[in-house]
């Protein structure tokens, strides 16, 4: 090829360049973006995402989530946040080990007790031990379907369970039997940036007949932590269950498609406005 | 977790920040600097597209070719006089002289402004390509005129520009060279042939500054004009003395002036008068005023590369600001850059900003680039720059610059002998304009070790001068 | 919805822009073997589009993978390899063969953080380990441009650093993960040192500045940012004074006008040969970009400004700020500490190298000689930049397991089959 001609080619090619560049970029930025809201969107469908249970508070009854990892302590940025005397601003560490449970590490020496008995390093948490940071009393309650071993019958310390809020609730008597945990329901005099949990997805007064079936013989919790949709929308009216649904989801996309031209989903926004 | 989210967020912003940091960096240095970077001697880019451009030709103001190709090689002037004359203007083949026409046009020069369909159209016909012809605001005859009265044997530099639109009739530098004949003689002169002097050259002012000082006295203290000053002819500040030309201690010879006003110290060039009115205004004062002339400042003009003035921020104790306040100190300055201080006084305190390049035109015809003319900076207000004006009037009639007087013609100026440690003589400056509506040319004159400012460099200017009135400028 | 055309919604914008780099790549090749007409270059116009098809659309078979990651990743490597073909084509072809062994170490490196669970013995040796390959320069290394940080064995030379470099994340991130700031601080001082006594101060600054990022990222503490602050500047000072070459680069920064044939000629012929470019490029194949001493590892950057334009200039960043932006959401997404400490350590190791080099290249900073991630040539580096990238897709497929696994959590209640 001549100089000339390739000269001719290659300043024209320039153009080219840019513009598949350009191309490029933009596609990668809607990915990016589309990305991030199709995400977003995901986590919002998927009010568990992220967390293999919740800590119960035994002496309030409130609950928190619980996430693989991270921090139990007073500050704000502790993922498990607790207030009562002996709590540390960063009290211990938690991360979740599969098949072995809930390691909790206290952090510089602080007081934590795994069902009485005092951490030195770490300990590990199952389903159904009971934990005291500082002062405060917790329950450590795992998912079902995670890999953990069932808990040994560790023998409850007596006394614990006497008090609080948490044992009239959960046994509710024989005349108590199926009224909601008391975790449930919203708290009074609760502060208002120590919201607990996501309690809206189980609407007071949905029935649950079942209490009997988790316990097993020996004592063994196995409890069901979520109500599947269907048990959910038989036990609601068409009402509430309206209501319960995140409000920009329209009905053909509820399968969660993760990439899709964000055109017509807008378009749709706008008729519906 | 919770923690490390809020975290990675602003982690995340940094490092974006980051980003933003070099694109715009990148930008805002390309865009001022890029091109100067472009006519670098070292550009070896546009060097080597000179094997397949024809470069275009440098034209005079009056179409004058000074500079074109032939044959695959440049060609300059024939006569050799005229060639040297402008050579620092225009430049060499092998850049030898930094930002010269060759090296700064080179954009035009080397065809790089050509839009693709332009070079597509070349290559199809199978033309050679052709760079643009560059017409610079130079005047040759004048830069022969110039050279030919020069004194012969010294450095210096002459700048010669309208102070009307700003546009450069001459910026010479002393001694030059022949840009077809470069021997090693001229390469290993001590002296420097290659280097311009007239923009790229840092002096010490002198008493030229003194328009500067002054300007600051008009406008900081209130009652100058009638305060009266004793000339003692010494005055001692610490451990540095202020003395006037002419005094020499160890003869026990000691120039005094007596009682005079600012407009007669200026006129007589009196450094002792200067040094207190630097003294009254401080360093702060003469400092702003200095910067409000461009001292300082980052000069990016359009068409010309000016290297930078500067006054000093360092060691400002009282003799060094009363030595600023005469022009000496450790003040740095162009020629050019003197030669548009005058302008500003010519023109009513507007200073304009210079320009070399007329027009670039393609070798079709059509027009490439033409500059506006554009303010530079606004110094002075119009009162003072007509008090000024007038101080400078009274140095050419009855003052040290009366050898630069032309009758009939309103010719005013500032005469100046930088003293420079390392050398026997003083540097000559002169500085001045015609006060004519139609001929509105100032100048600027340096010769390097040429002895006082009104007996060497003043006679230069008022030939420079007639030579323009005569030759219809 | 149907099976098939769910999957080709989830295929279709991954295909579009894996397409677009392949097409770039062959365009690219294909106009230089234009030019040169050597069956080499043909070939590479095939050769090229299809590692990247493999490092792209192949790897995502595998597993869940991050395709946007992917394809930016192989379109910054594959540049690299045609600007480097362009000008010797002895190098582009070294550095494809690079390129095809990355994208072999990147899989190699997903793997590894997508299976390994227990990183506590790993991380000790791989605290020794490094130690070990970075004391090597000092006793059998050689030295080049003042810093004594290459090794050479059988015939292959290597930069130690550029490994370790992905042996410090790991494990900076294991040690802060468990909450071990001093243990951290000690790990990272010791190669700082050992750094510093072989003079290569780019990468210690790259280090530090890496080590300081996820120590904040653990920690959020602002003592520790001052500290940081403090001792960098320090450090800097000290390294300023102590090290002549420092010295002599600062200078260079400041004016390298000043001695534009001698000391500053890179940087000068650099910003020459950008301002040359200007926006649209000389063209492929048309500029001269050679005369920039290292042209190929330095002043790449340079390079593709000068024969591609600022505007493709800008669209290179642009990619690399994607790269980092992915990063972050995959160390926002991530369920631990540890992957999510690595990778926003791997997206602060690319921006900060990145930063650096194309500062050195524009003067916004003084020039270190630290590469230019997955576009420089060396293999050491090339390799280097894709593990990192590795990583970053072990902690993305990791991510995504733990969303399917918390979507079967919704879906079945946890009584799964």
């Amino acid at each position: 090829m001549s100089s000339e001609a390739y000269e001719i080619l290659a300043l024209l090619m320039r153009y080219v360049f840019v513009i598949i560049g350009l191309i490029i970029v933009w596609r990668s930025f809607r990915w990016l973006r589309r990305d991030a809201r199709s995400y977003q969107k995901e986590m919002r469908s998927l009010p568990d995402a992220g967390l293999i249970g919740e800590i119960v508070n035994l002496t309030t009854g409130q609950a928190q989530p619980l996430p693989h990892e991270g921090l139990i302590g007073a500050s704000r940025e502790c993922d498990i946040r607790l207030k009562g005397a002996g709590i540390a601003r960063t009290h211990a560490r938690f991360e979740f080990e599969e098949g072995k449970g809930l390691r909790i590490i206290p952090i510089r020496q602080n007081r934590v007790l795994l069902s009485g008995v005092q951490v030195r390093s770490q300990g590990y948490a199952l389903h159904g031990t009971q934990l005291q940071i500082g002062d405060a009393l917790l329950r450590v309650r795992l998912f079902a379907g995670l890999k953990v071993p069932y808990p040994a019958a560790y023998p409850e310390p007596d006394g614990i369970l006497d008090s609080g809020a948490y044992l009239e609730s959960w046994t509710g008597g024989e005349e108590g039997a199926g009224e909601l945990p008391a975790y449930y329901l919203p708290q009074e005099n609760q502060e208002e940036d120590f919201v607990p949990y996501e309690t809206g997805t189980v609407p007071p007064g949905a029935p649950i007949e079942d209490y009997e079936g988790h316990y097993t013989e020996d004592g063994q919790m196995t409890w069901q932590y979520a109500y599947s949709l269907d048990e959910l929308r038989s036990a609601m009216d068409q009402k509430q269950w309206q209501q319960m649904q995140p409000e920009d989801t329209a009905p053909d996309e509820a399968e969660g498609l993760p990439y899709r031209s964000p055109l017509p989903r807008r378009r749709r926004r706008e008729r519906r406005e | 977790m919770k923690h490390l989210q809020k975290n990675i967020r602003r982690i995340a912003i940094l490092l974006c920040a980051l980003f933003v940091l070099l694109a715009s960096y990148g930008a805002y240095s390309i865009s001022t600097y890029g091109n100067r970077w472009f006519a670098s001697s070292a550009n070896t880019f546009a060097r080597a597209k000179k094997k397949d451009v024809i470069a275009g030709s440098i034209l005079d103001r009056n179409g004058v070719v000074l500079a074109a190709s032939e044959n695959g090689s440049r060609v300059y002037q024939e006569d050799l006089a005229a060639r040297k004359a402008v050579v620092h203007a225009v430049g060499d083949s092998m850049n030898n002289v930094n930002n010269s026409a060759e090296s700064f046009f080179a954009t035009y020069l080397y065809g790089f402004e050509m839009s693709f369909l332009e070079r597509a159209g070349c290559a199809l016909k199978g033309e050679a390509r052709r760079g643009d012809t560059v017409q610079l605001t130079i005047d040759s005859r004048l830069a022969s005129y110039v050279a030919s009265i020069f004194p012969s044997g010294k450095a210096g530099a002459v700048v010669v520009m309208n102070y009307k639109t700003g546009e450069v009739l001459t910026e010479q530098s002393f001694p030059n060279f022949d840009p077809m004949n470069i021997t090693s003689a001229v390469r290993s002169d001590p002296q420097k042939p290659f280097f311009n002097r007239a923009i790229q050259g840092l002096y010490t002012p002198g008493s030229t500054f003194k328009i500067v000082t002054a300007a600051s006295a008009l406008e900081n203290l209130a009652d100058i004009e009638s305060l009266s000053f004793n000339c003692t002819g010494i005055l001692q500040l610490g451990e540095r003395m202020i003395t006037d030309a002419g005094t020499n201690l160890a003869e026990g010879k000691i120039t005094q002036h007596g009682d005079l006003n600012l407009k007669k110290a200026f006129q007589v060039s009196c450094n002792n008068t200067f040094a207190r009115v630097a003294l009254q205004l401080g360093d702060q004062r003469l400092r702003k005023t200095a910067e409000q002339f461009g001292f300082n400042d980052n000069f990016l003009f359009r068409d010309i590369v000016v290297e930078n003035s500067s006054y000093p921020t360092a060691n400002r104790n009282e003799g060094e600001i009363a030595w600023t306040g005469a022009g000496q100190s450790a003040l740095s300055v162009s020629p050019l850059h003197m030669c548009m201080i005058a302008s500003a006084v010519a023109n009513q305190g507007v200073m304009m900003e210079p320009r070399m390049l007329l027009a670039a035109t393609a070798h079709t015809g059509s027009q490439r680039a033409a500059f506006s003319t554009r303010v530079y900076k606004t110094p002075l207000t119009k009162e003072r720059a007509a008090v000024l004006k007038d101080y400078m009037r009274a140095v050419v009639t009855s003052g040290t610059g009366a050898a630069a007087q032309l009758s009939g013609i309103k010719v005013c100026g500032k005469t100046g002998s930088a003293e420079i440690d390392t050398q026997e003589n003083t540097n000559a400056w002169f500085v001045g304009f015609l006060d004519e509506e139609s001929s509105p040319y100032a100048l600027s004159i340096v010769v390097e070790d040429g002895g006082g400012g009104g007996s060497v460099a003043a006679p230069i200017a008022r030939q420079i001068l007639s030579w323009l009135l005569d030759h219809g400028y | 919805m149907s099976e098939k055309s769910l999957k080709r919604a989830r295929l279709e914008p991954g295909r579009a822009m894996l397409l677009a780099v392949m097409a770039f790549f062959f365009l690219g090749f294909f106009l230089l073997a234009m030019k040169d007409g050597k069956w080499e270059s043909f070939a590479l116009s095939l050769i090229v589009p299809a590692i990247i098809f493999v490092g792209t659309a192949g790897i995502s078979r595998l597993f869940p993978s991050d395709r946007l990651l992917l394809s930016l990743t192989n379109f910054l490597c594959a540049l690299g390899v045609l600007v480097l073909y362009r000008l010797s084509p002895q190098r582009g072809l070294a550095q494809a063969f690079n390129y095809g062994v990355g994208v072999g170490c990147m899989i190699l490196c997903t793997f590894l953080v997508r299976y390994i669970a227990h990183w506590k013995w790993l991380t000790g040796l791989m605290m020794l380990g490094s130690m070990g390959l970075l004391s090597l320069p000092l006793l059998i290394g050689s030295e080049t441009n003042g810093a004594k940080n290459w090794i050479s064995i059988a015939g292959y030379s290597m930069q130690p650093s550029e490994i370790v470099k992905l042996a410090l994340l790991l494990c900076v991130a294991y040690l802060l993960s468990q909450r071990k700031t001093v243990w951290t601080v000690l790990f990272s001082g010791a190669c700082l040192m050992l750094l510093m006594l072989q003079k290569d101060l780019g990468t210690a600054l790259l280090y530090f500045c890496v080590v300081f990022v996820m120590l904040y990222a653990a920690t959020g503490s602002l003592p520790l940012v001052i500290a940081g602050v403090i001792g960098g500047a320090g450090a800097a000072w000290a390294g300023y004074t102590l090290f002549a070459h420092v010295k002599r680069r600062v200078a260079i920064w400041l004016n390298p006008w000043a001695d534009m044939s001698g000391a500053g000629y890179q940087i000068v012929q650099s910003l020459i040969a950008i301002v040359n470019g200007s926006f649209w490029g000389v063209g492929l194949g048309l500029g001269n970009a050679s005369v920039i001493p290292e042209y190929y590892n330095d002043f790449i950057f340079s390079v593709i400004l000068h024969e591609f334009g600022m505007v493709f200039g800008l669209i290179v960043l642009c990619m690399y700020l994607f790269i980092i932006i992915r990063g972050v959401m995959i160390a926002q997404r991530s369920r631990t500490v540890f992957h999510s400490l690595l990778a926003i350590g791997c997206s602060a190791l690319i921006a900060l190298q990145t930063f650096v080099i194309i500062g050195g290249n524009i003067k916004l900073i003084p020039l270190t000689g630290v590469t230019l991630p997955f576009i420089s040539y060396g293999g050491t580096s090339m390799v280097a930049s894709l593990c990192v990238i590795g990583l970053l897709q072990g902690v993305a497929s990791r991510n995504a397991a733990g969303v399917t696994a918390d979507r079967e959590l919704a879906m079945y209640g946890g009584e799964q089959p």
